[in-house]
C-alpha cells in the first residue's frame, strides 16, 4: 500500500481506435495536492475520469486504498503470466523468465480464454481477494465536474442529502445538519430550498463541492472546475477549493488555473501525448520545465 | 322526428351515454397506466448500457416489441388478443381487461420511444455525477435522469395519451362484457342506440364525438397544468 491512496497502474485507454492514455502509472498519497496539467486532448481528463472509473480503462489496473477497481490486467503480474500456456510453450523453446514475459508483454500474447486453469484460477482469486465494487469505491471518492452537474430535479438540500441517504449512511436529521453546516460555511444556507437553475454558476460549482463532501470522501477529483465559469466567479471557488486543501483533503485537479497549481499543489503531473511527460514539485515545474513539451506549455499559458 | 324530438331522444338515454363514456374512459386509464409502465421499462431497458447478455438480449426483445407493436393496426392487435391464443377471452363473464391490456401493450411500444429520447436528451453529466457519488445506474435512472426525462416529454405523453382514448373506439369491434352482461363504450352506444332509431343516428354520433372531445379537451387543460407546475418547480 505504501501510503497511495490511488494507485494507477499501466493504464491505456482508447476510444474506439483513439488511443488517448498509452502506458500511465502515478499514485496519490493521503493529504496529497497533486494538481494535473497540461493541453486539451493530452488525455489529463481522461486519466482523472479513470480514477473513479467513470472512464473504464482498456488495459491496466486502479487501486483505491488498498483495493482494486478493474479487472486484473495480467500483464502486470509476472506470476500470473508464468502460469499461463503461452509462458508455457515458449519456456519449452528455452530462454530467460524476464524476456518471455518481456516478449508476451509487448506483442501481446495472452488470450484470455487459452490460458489454462492454472492461469484462469489465479486470475481469478487475484481478483477475489483484492476485488471492491466500483459504487462503494466511489462512494468515498468525490468528484466534481467542469459542467457542475447538479440535479436539476432537485432542490439544493435534495442534491446534497440524496446520495448519503440512498446509500444509507446517514439518517434524515444527519444528512440535513451536515448538508447545512457545509452551505453555512460557503454562505448559501438561503439556497437550501432553491433548485440549481436559479444559481450562478459559481455557487452551483460551491455546491457541487459541497454535495461530494456530505460523503465524506477520502480524496476530492477536480476535473477542470472553474473552466465553465465567469471570469469573476472563479476566485470564489478557487477559495473553497484552497480551504478544502488547508483542512488537509487529499486533492486531485485538473486545471488551467496555474495560480492555485503553484500555491495549493504538492505536486505537478504534466501529461501530455497520453503519458505523464513530467512529475515534480510546482516550484521545480513551473521554474525549471526539462521536457520541450512542458517548456512550450508553460510559455503559452503563463 | 324534429330536431327537438331527437334531443329529448338523446336525453332519455342519457344514463347509458354516461355509462357508456365510463367504459371508455375506464379502458383508456387503465391503457395508459398499463402502456406507461410498460414504457418506461422499455426505454430503460433500451437505453441501458450493454454490458451483460441478459441485458442485450432483453434490449433484441424491447427492439421487436416495438418494431411488431407499432408496425401494425391496433385493431388487429386487439381481435387477436380477443379470440386469443392460450384463454379465449371471449368467453369471460368480464372482459374489460381484454381491452386494456391490448391497448396497453400498444401505447406501451409508442410510451417506450417517447420516454427513451426523454432520456436521451438528459445531460448526461447527470447520470456521471450520481454515479460519481457512489449511486448504481439504475437509482440514479429511478431517481434523477427519468424524472427530468419525464418533464421533458409531458407534452408527448399526453400527445400519446390523447391518441389512446380516441383509439379505444376501436373497441366496439369486440364484444364487451361485465358481469356476464353486454355493454358498450361510448362510440359503441351511439351505433347501437342509432340502429335502433336510425332518425337520430347522426345526433348520436355527434353527441358522441362531442364527449370525446370534451374529454380531449379536459386533458389538454391537465397537461397544461402539470407543465406549469413542473416549471414552478424550477424555480
Amino acid at each position: 500500500m505504501n501510503g497511495e491512496l490511488i494507485q494507477i497502474k499501466g493504464l491505456y485507454k482508447y476510444f474506439g481506435k483513439l488511443q488517448v492514455l498509452k502506458g500511465v502509472s502515478c499514485g496519490i498519497k493521503k493529504g496529497e495536492k497533486v494538481v494535473v496539467i497540461g493541453a486539451s486532448g493530452s488525455g489529463k481528463s481522461t486519466l482523472l475520469r479513470c480514477m473513479n472509473l467513470l472512464e473504464k480503462p482498456t488495459y491496466g489496473e486502479v487501486w483505491f486504498d488498498g483495493s482494486l477497481l478493474t479487472p486484473v490486467d495480467p500483464y502486470l503480474h509476472p506470476d500470473i503470466i508464468k502460469a499461463s500456456h503461452t509462458f508455457k510453450k515458449l519456456k519449452t523453446r528455452g530462454g530467460d523468465d524476464e524476456e518471455i514475459i518481456a516478449k508476451i508483454k509487448k506483442e501481446d500474447l495472452l488470450h484470455e480464454k487459452h490460458e489454462g486453469k492454472e492461469y484462469a484460477s489465479l486470475m481469478k482469486s487475484f481478483y477475489k481477494a483484492n476485488y471492491l465494487n466500483e459504487n462503494l469505491a466511489r462512494a468515498k471518492m468525490g468528484m466534481v465536474f467542469q459542467h457542475f452537474n447538479l440535479f436539476n430535479n432537485l432542490t439544493v438540500l435534495q442534491n446534497m442529502t440524496l446520495a448519503p441517504l440512498q446509500l444509507k449512511l446517514k439518517t434524515k436529521e444527519e444528512a440535513t445538519e451536515q448538508a447545512m453546516a457545509l452551505l453555512g460555511k460557503i454562505g448559501l444556507t438561503d439556497k437550501a430550498d432553491s433548485y440549481p437553475s436559479t444559481l450562478s454558476g459559481g455557487q452551483k460549482q460551491r455546491i457541487a463541492i459541497v454535495r461530494s463532501l456530505c460523503m465524506d470522501p477520502q480524496v476530492m477529483l477536480f476535473d477542470e472546475p472553474t473552466s465553465a465559469l465567469d471570469p469573476e466567479m472563479v476566485g470564489e471557488v478557487l477559495a473553497v477549493m484552497a480551504e478544502l486543501a488547508n483542512a488537509g483533503m487529499t486533492m486531485v485537479v485538473v486545471t488551467h488555473e496555474m495560480g492555485f497549481a503553484r500555491e495549493i499543489a504538492n505536486r505537478v503531473l504534466f501529461v501530455d501525448g497520453g503519458v505523464i511527460a513530467e512529475e515534480n514539485t510546482p516550484e521545480e515545474f513551473f521554474a525549471h520545465p526539462q521536457t520541450d513539451r512542458a517548456k512550450e506549455f508553460l510559455s503559452k499559458v503563463l | 322526428m324534429t330536431f327537438a324530438d331527437k334531443i329529448a331522444k338523446l336525453w332519455e338515454l342519457r344514463g347509458l351515454f354516461a355509462e357508456s363514456l365510463g367504459y371508455s374512459l375506464l379502458i383508456a386509464f387503465g391503457a395508459v397506466v398499463l402502456g406507461f409502465i410498460i414504457g418506461v421499462i422499455l426505454a430503460v431497458i433500451r437505453i441501458a448500457p450493454k454490458t451483460n447478455p441478459i441485458i442485450k438480449l432483453l434490449d433484441k426483445i424491447a427492439v421487436v416489441y416495438i418494431t411488431v407493436i407499432r408496425g401494425t393496426p391496433t385493431l388487429v392487435q386487439l381481435l387477436i388478443l380477443y379470440s386469443s391464443l392460450l384463454v379465449s377471452f371471449k368467453h369471460m363473464p368480464t372482459n374489460l381487461l381484454v381491452p386494456i391490456i391490448a391497448f396497453g401493450i400498444n401505447s406501451g411500444a409508442y410510451m417506450a420511444e417517447i420516454i427513451r429520447s426523454g432520456i436521451s436528451a438528459v445531460d448526461s453529466g447527470q447520470m456521471e455525477a450520481g454515479r460519481s457519488l457512489g449511486l448504481s445506474w439504475i437509482t440514479t435512472m429511478q431517481r434523477i435522469v427519468i424524472p427530468q426525462a419525464i418533464k421533458t416529454t409531458v407534452p408527448t405523453i399526453f400527445n400519446e395519451i390523447i391518441i389512446l382514448v380516441k383509439e379505444t373506439s376501436v373497441v366496439s369491434y369486440i364484444v364487451l362484457k361485465v358481469n356476464s352482461e353486454q355493454k358498450w363504450d361510448l362510440l359503441g352506444m351511439a351505433e347501437k342506440q342509432g340502429l335502433a332509431t336510425p332518425a337520430c343516428y347522426l345526433v348520436f354520433l355527434f353527441f358522441a364525438a362531442a364527449l370525446y372531445l370534451a374529454v380531449v379537451m379536459l386533458l389538454t387543460a391537465l397537461q397544461h397544468f402539470i407543465e406549469r407546475r413542473l416549471k414552478k418547480n424550477e424555480r
